[in-house]
């Protein structure tokens, strides 16, 4: 399954309570059956950086635009390391 | 201290309160948690990964998170099934299927209508159209059942419940 990771600012979320709203409630970070987004950073410069995973980068794409994302970049990523574990994304 | 609360005696339901199309109560559990799904797997001794390791989940299988698991979905509805038909009454049949996945976050709703009934032997037999939706409104488990409820008046459903033997196949 293609992973993507997302980079670009998201004023409204700044906020924190935006943040809660926006993502605790699964039917926000599941934008379809198939296409989750797995994890969302706030970096100290006010950035966000997002994870996700699904079939078609097309969802992923309309999913940070309906949440009023200005992205920078977004890349597939091909392998992670997490805690010592390895994942090969490719 | 805690004082122990007094168990809860259900009323019960009569096959004659029940018309066609009516909706039963509905049974709410959530959001459910990944200590949830931990606890169960850890009960029914299922060690599957996608159960318990979310990188495991998210990042080989390419799933949303941990998942919840089917044996916990069936054996919700079954409770929830079971506990319409209190004190007195029997959960005969009940199929259903797994249709969608529930994760952690996920708040599930169990509901059932009725859309059959009819008296056998005096005693009420109810067909329901079953299932359990998510907050979204995603349909995870349609099925159907079959319960037997005391009509008013009538015998009391012998404990355990035989079932009529099937009509003889030609």
């Amino acid at each position: 399954m293609p992973h993507w990771i997302a980079i670009g600012t998201n004023e409204a979320w700044r906020d924190p309570l935006a943040f809660v709203a926006a993502l605790a409630d699964s039917a926000r970070w599941r934008p379809s059956a198939r296409t989750t987004v797995s994890s969302v950073l706030m970096l100290d410069d006010g950035r966000f950086v997002a994870e996700c995973h699904g079939p078609a980068l097309a969802e992923f794409e309309a999913w940070l635009a309906d949440n009023g994302w200005q992205v920078e970049s977004c890349r597939r990523a091909e392998r992670i390391a997490r805690t010592g574990s390895i994942w090969d994304l490719a | 201290m805690v004082a122990m609360e007094p168990l809860q005696v259900p009323s019960q339901r009569y096959f004659d309160e029940l018309a066609l199309g009516d909706i039963l109560p509905t049974l709410v559990i959530g959001p459910l948690t990944t200590a949830h799904v931990m606890r169960w797997s850890a009960a029914i001794e299922n060690w599957h990964r996608i159960h318990y390791d979310q990188a495991f989940a998210i990042y080989h299988e390419g799933l949303p998170n941990v998942l919840v698991q089917g044996s916990w979905k069936q054996s919700l509805l079954c409770r929830y099934l079971k506990d319409l038909c209190l004190p007195g009454g029997w959960l005969w049949k009940v199929g259903f299927q797994h249709r969608a996945m529930v994760v952690p976050g996920d708040t599930v709703t169990c509901w059932a209508r009725v859309t059959g009934k009819r008296l056998a032997e005096d005693l009420g037999h109810v067909e329901l159209e079953v299932g359990m939706r998510l907050q979204s409104g995603v349909e995870t488990c349609p099925g159907k059942a079959t319960l037997v409820l005391p009509a008013r008046g009538g015998p009391a459903v012998p404990y355990p419940f035989v079932p009529p033997p099937s009509p003889a196949r030609e």
